[in-house]
This record gives structure tokens, C-alpha cells and sequence, in this order.
């Protein structure tokens, strides 16, 4: 793994999805913002062409947590800095663990692993933040998660673009990807 | 050889208007007044003394009803003035000191409405602090000139949360985690009023009678913001106006936060009302602040929550 390029990218995915990755948030449905997280789609990219499993849930805990730096609000209080880093990690060895059962160049598994990922992790996230949030923090888990489920499907849908997109930089973020490694070994 | 055509010709000639008129005006000035003074002078008839005289005396008249028209149109013009300035003049200073900060990013989940602010500590941003929309007033249709706007707060959008030095993060008002103490001030419609309850007995309601009510508002993490149970008694309508508390110490200045949307029924609480309120401020796209630092002796920012 590649590290210095890794955070780099994470701190460009989220600078993306904090400014101008906005445009894709539909502010106005009825029951709350629902947008697209780039991140997970990085983390995903990860978790399909890492070599090591370890290596893996460090790069998902990093990615998790720029997005624990950079978001503030959520079930009724200002968000706490952690489960989301745990969350990517965990999600992340999710995936390192179906993706042998699933052809990974195909959009279609690529799209459910990363509805799957943003479900899980958002869903986590919410309800840790439900827990610790003070006053209503439950009154409105129902809506939340209802959030979550659209902007998971939302994300779902961007991910064979960006993995697309993120092919082509695979070895600046990883050392040693999956394929070359077995390519190698076959020689 | 070829001509310019007359209309060609005005042409060249009116754009060559800006090179001569304004040196050529102070020389016909000279010129005018040198031939007036050399003009001479005669007498005149005993029946054109007359008719001067005549004529003089109407222009008397005439000269007495403009007068009297002029003092008429003066009295108008300074009723007019005094509306204006009331309006738009400078009215009473509040106790506030506004910082002006600007919304660089978001949050990266969609699930809470807060933004990050580029004023911090070394403007003298903390936790607890209000902060609203801001807005250019003007009073003039044309262009402005540079450092002649008038820069106002107009609605309330949120409150300061977290603030390091350089940057801040605001909690919008339609976060779920804002609360804030406000009043509902009643609009009151001249062609049919409502009925409220005054005492013991229900009145229609009037400008003496119409206290602002005082409620609870909390985002709904919707864009929006509800306050509830608030008594049916009250008769709150669509429509009706939502503002802060002026004696809040975060905010010891009465800011509109929004307008009732709807009224729904409490079915846990009879006899008590939800409020939906729309914001005042456009939230999704917002850019440009002021976070309100209450500059009153013995008025403390009272942290974040």
C-alpha cells in the first residue's frame, strides 16, 4: 500500500464531497438531504484490489476517518470522531471477503458491493450517533435510515464510473495490486 | 471620388460631438455674455410702461400662488422624508458586533445541516454565537459605486457549534440538533380576523391584544423546522411570522427565522398544535453571514448547546 498517495486521495475525495460533490446532493426531498459518498467508493476500490487484508482495513479506517473530520451534524447533535473510521475498516473486510465469489469487473457486482459498504457503514454510523446524540436522538432514527438507504443506492449507481476512473491511478495508491500479484506468481 | 452619405455623415459628426463639446461650452459662455452686455439700450412709450406694468402685476399674482403652491409641496416632501428615514435611516444601534464570514464547504454526509465558515477565534468566533444571512440593501436602481452598500442581516440561518482559528462550524437552524426560544407574531388580516382566546372569553384578535407566543423551534434535519406543542388557543396560522427571542443572550435582537407553513394537530397533546415553519433564509445554497457576537456588558456566549 501506497500511503502518503492514499491520503492524499482521501483528503481530495473529501474535499470533492464537501464542496463542489454537493451539486450532486438533492437538498429538497421531503425527508432530508440524500447524496452520493465518493468515499465509499474509494474504500471500495481499495477493498477490491488490495493484496492484504490488513492493509486494507488500515487504508478503510483512514478513509473513515477524514469523513469523521469532516462532518459535523447528524441525529440531533454535533457528530462524534471515531465510528465511521471503525465502520470503513469493518466494511472494508467485508468486502475482501465476498470479493473472491464476485466478478469484480463487472459493474453490476461493483454497484451492490458499494450500495452493501454505504448501507453498513452509514447505517452504523447513524445509529452510534443516534446513541450518544442527547435529547431525540432515536425520534428520528426512522428517517435517517431512510436517508441512508437512498444515498446508499445513490452512491451504488456512481461506482462503475469511478471505478472506472480510479483504474487508471490503481498503482499510485496501491504497491502491489491484486492482479499484477497473481500475474506474478503465475509466471 | 465617393461621398459619405447625410446619414454616414451625422454620424462621423456625432461621434466627433464628444470631442468638441466639452472644450467648446466654456467659449460660447464667453461669447454670450460679451454680446449681452454690449447690446444698447433705448427707452420706452408711455403705453408700453403700461402694459409693463400690467403684466407685472399679474406675474405678482401668479408669483403669490406658486408661492403658496411651493410651501405646500415643501410640507409633502419633508412628511415624505421623515417615512423614508424611519424606513430606511439609521435607526437604533443594537448591541451586536457582526462578524462577516463566508461558507467554504459542507458537511461530507448528507444526514446533518452544518457548514464550515472561514472566521474562527481570531475574529472572535465561538461556540454558542448566532449568525444570519447577509444581504446588500439599496435604495438605488442603478449600479452602486464600490464602498457605498449598505450591508444588513436579514434572517437567522444558525449558530456557531465548533471554532478553531482560523474557521468555524456553523449548525444550520434546520439541523435536528437546533433548538432555539422564539415567537410567533401573529399577522393580522384587516378582511377577516381570527378569533383567539383573551382571558375567558374568545375576541377577535386586535393590535392591542397581539402578544408575539412564545415557542420552541428545532430543525427537523428536513430543511425545515417544527415547533410543537403549542396550544391551540393561540389560533397560529399559515402564515404568521417566526421570530428570535430579543431577550435571548445569544441574540438580544428580534431576527425572522421563518414563516408558519402548516398547522397539524398534536394527537398525543388535545388541545395543542405543531408548527411547520419554512425558512426565511435559502439554505441549500448559502454563501455569505454574519455571526452575531452580543457586545452587552454581563451577556456570555454560552457554549454550543
Amino acid at each position: 500500500m501506497r500511503w502518503v498517495p492514499l491520503i492524499i486521495f482521501a483528503y481530495l475525495f473529501a474535499l470533492l464531497q464537501a464542496t463542489l460533490g454537493k451539486i450532486l446532493t438533492l437538498d429538497r426531498l421531503p425527508i432530508g438531504p440524500v447524496g452520493p459518498d465518493v468515499l465509499v467508493l474509494l474504500a471500495v476500490f481499495v477493498a477490491l484490489n488490495v493484496r492484504h487484508l490488513a492493509d486494507g482495513m488500515i487504508a478503510g479506517w483512514i478513509i473513515g476517518f477524514v469523513i469523521d473530520l469532516t462532518t459535523g451534524g447528524s441525529a440531533g447533535d454535533v457528530t462524534r470522531i471515531g465510528p465511521m473510521a471503525i465502520a470503513y475498516a469493518l466494511c472494508v473486510w467485508m468486502v475482501f471477503a465476498v470479493r473472491e465469489a464476485m466478478f469484480r469487473d463487472r459493474a453490476g457486482p461493483q454497484m451492490i458491493l458499494a450500495g452493501v459498504f454505504c448501507l453498513a457503514a452509514h447505517g452504523a454510523w447513524v445509529a452510534v450517533q443516534s446513541i450518544f446524540a442527547s435529547g431525540a436522538g432515536w425520534a428520528s432514527f426512522g428517517e435517517l435510515m431512510l436517508q441512508v438507504l437512498l444515498s446508499a443506492i445513490y452512491t451504488a449507481l456512481l461506482m462503475p464510473l469511478m471505478n472506472f476512473l480510479l483504474t487508471p491511478c490503481r498503482s499510485m495508491i496501491i504497491s502491489t495490486p491484486l492482479e499484477q500479484h497473481r500475474r506474478g506468481r503465475r509466471h | 471620388m465617393t461621398f459619405l452619405s447625410p446619414a454616414s455623415a451625422g454620424r462621423v459628426r456625432g461621434l466627433f460631438h464628444w470631442a468638441i463639446a466639452p472644450l467648446g461650452d466654456a467659449g460660447m459662455y464667453f461669447v454670450s455674455r460679451v454680446k449681452t452686455t454690449s447690446e444698447p439700450t433705448g427707452g420706452i412709450s408711455p403705453s408700453q410702461a403700461r402694459e409693463l406694468k400690467r403684466q407685472n402685476e399679474i406675474l405678482r399674482r401668479r408669483q403669490r400662488l406658486l408661492a403658496a403652491r411651493l410651501a405646500q409641496l415643501d410640507g409633502q416632501i419633508e412628511s415624505g422624508r421623515t417615512v423614508i428615514s424611519r424606513l430606511f435611516g439609521r435607526s437604533q444601534d443594537v448591541p451586536v458586533k457582526l462578524i462577516p464570514a463566508r461558507v467554504v464547504a459542507e458537511d461530507s454526509l448528507p444526514y446533518g445541516w452544518c457548514r464550515l465558515i472561514n472566521a474562527g477565534q481570531k475574529q472572535g468566533v465561538s461556540p454558542g454565537l448566532a449568525a444570519t444571512t447577509r444581504t446588500l440593501l439599496s435604495d438605488r436602481s442603478e449600479k452602486l459605486p464600490k464602498n457605498l452598500a449598505v450591508l444588513s442581516g436579514q434572517a437567522l440561518v444558525g449558530r456557531v457549534v465548533e471554532s478553531s482559528a482560523y474557521s468555524a462550524r456553523l449548525q444550520l437552524l434546520t439541523d435536528r440538533g437546533y433548538r432555539v426560544g422564539a415567537q410567533v407574531h401573529r399577522v393580522i388580516n384587516p378582511r377577516s380576523r381570527r378569533t383567539v382566546r383573551h382571558g375567558d372569553r374568545l375576541v377577535k384578535l386586535t393590535p392591542q391584544i397581539n402578544r408575539p407566543v412564545n415557542v420552541l423551534a428545532c430543525g427537523d434535519g428536513a430543511g425545515g423546522i417544527v415547533a410543537r406543542e403549542v396550544r391551540l388557543a393561540y389560533n397560529i396560522q399559515p402564515g404568521d411570522r417566526l421570530q428570535t427571542h430579543p431577550d435571548s443572550p445569544e441574540l438580544p435582537v428580534a431576527v425572522e427565522i421563518g414563516t408558519v407553513a402548516r398547522v397539524l394537530d398534536d394527537p398525543k397533546h388535545p388541545g395543542m398544535v405543531t408548527l411547520e415553519i419554512s425558512p426565511t433564509a435559502d439554505l441549500p445554497p448559502l454563501r455569505e453571514v454574519f455571526v452575531v457576537v452580543p457586545t452587552l456588558a454581563g451577556l456570555g456566549q454560552s457554549g454550543g448547546r
